[in-house]
């Protein structure tokens, strides 16, 4: 088993793994005070950048866990809605965006998935509390919104100078 | 689509943000549902405790009117403060929103209304509040608390004592 893993991941890149999902972790509870205020989606488009679909995902799953374990939020209902709207970060990225590093084609889409990713919770929530769709939708437009917004000028103005700084960091190939 | 969008310079970034901001600013409030009912009317509370004692009022509410402020005509209400301990003057509220200073709600402990009297502790119980509207076939859990519930006329409100591990 260890010889597996050596052959695809050295300690240094599991490691550096590590790290990052612990940035991820780090600024959602920094920023936990402010509704959808985050840097999460351009932390995954950044790391789906340098870092490619692949390890990304592997970050997001990390990710997840940890956030759903220290916000005691961890529900068989929800914890599926959650890792599978994050992993459509690095999925679409690498789907639509492959090579991409332009900043506003990125913060638009940024943008766009904080819809995306509030409409992911629907099913979830509709079959643990009952609520109507319409209902649900109204509620959640305010914080989507947020969202987009937040991660619309983060991307805009962060992706480039955190991606050149994660590049020269980092021994590891782009393979978006 | 979104591939191959031209690239801002940094003058049209500024511009853009601070469009977007102002549009978010502004556009906000408008999403936010101001607490209190729209229209007067008649509504049906339950209370019932965790042995399956109820009791049921009819409530006649009116314009501006919140659940909040209905049940503290019609009972009493105890509520958390910020250690989530009880205060039955009900001082503390908690801020929904940062940006907001108008959006809070109560978060409710205890209640007596005719004679029943619940309290819970956060710890084995806790007071769920289900809403059916006029039309619905059955209760909903509600998404907003006692100050920001939206009431309509023939509503019914139930208010039920519930063990932490029944959910």
């Amino acid at each position: 088993m260890c010889k597996m893993v050596n052959a695809r991941y050295s300690i240094k890149e599991m490691t550096l793994l590590s790290a990052m999902t612990a940035i991820l972790v780090v600024q959602e509870f920094a920023l936990n005070m402010l509704p959808n205020i985050q840097f999460t989606t351009l932390l995954l488009v950044v790391y789906s950048h340098i870092l490619g679909a692949k390890r990304t995902s592997m970050i997001i799953v990390l990710y997840v866990i940890l956030d759903n374990l220290l916000m005691g939020s961890f529900n068989i209902i929800y914890f599926p809605s959650m890792l599978a709207a994050w992993l459509l970060v690095p999925f679409c990225l690498h789907l639509f965006f492959k090579d991409e590093a332009n900043a506003t084609s990125l913060a638009l889409f940024g943008f766009l998935f904080a819809f995306v990713y509030g409409w992911m919770f629907v099913p979830a929530s509709i079959a643990l509390t009952g609520v109507r769709l319409t209902d649900y939708l109204l509620a959640d437009l305010p914080f989507q919104l947020i969202m987009a917004v937040s991660n619309f000028l983060t991307i805009l103005w962060l992706f480039e100078p955190l991606s050149k700084k994660l590049m020269d960091l980092l021994p590891i190939p782009s393979t978006f | 689509m979104l591939k191959g969008v031209e690239a801002m310079n940094n003058k049209t970034k500024i511009l853009v943000s601070a469009f977007i901001v102002l549009g978010l600013f502004f556009s906000l409030p408008l999403l936010y549902s101001k607490a209190g009912a729209n229209e007067s009317g008649k509504l049906t509370v339950t209370v019932e405790s965790l042995s399956g004692e109820n009791v049921s009022i009819s409530v006649d509410f009116h314009e501006g009117d919140t659940l909040y402020d209905l049940l503290r005509n019609y009972g009493e209400l105890t509520c958390a403060n910020a250690s989530y301990k009880p205060d039955s003057e009900c001082k503390h509220t908690f801020k929904l929103n940062p940006f907001d200073s108008s959006d809070y709600d109560y978060f409710i402990l205890g209640i007596s209304i005719d004679g029943l009297e619940i309290i819970t502790d956060m710890s084995n119980t806790y007071l769920k509040i289900m809403i059916k509207s006029d039309g619905d076939s059955g209760f909903v859990y509600s998404q907003k608390g006692v100050r920001n519930i939206a009431i309509y006329n023939n509503m019914h409100i139930l208010i039920k004592e519930e063990g932490v591990q029944n959910g």
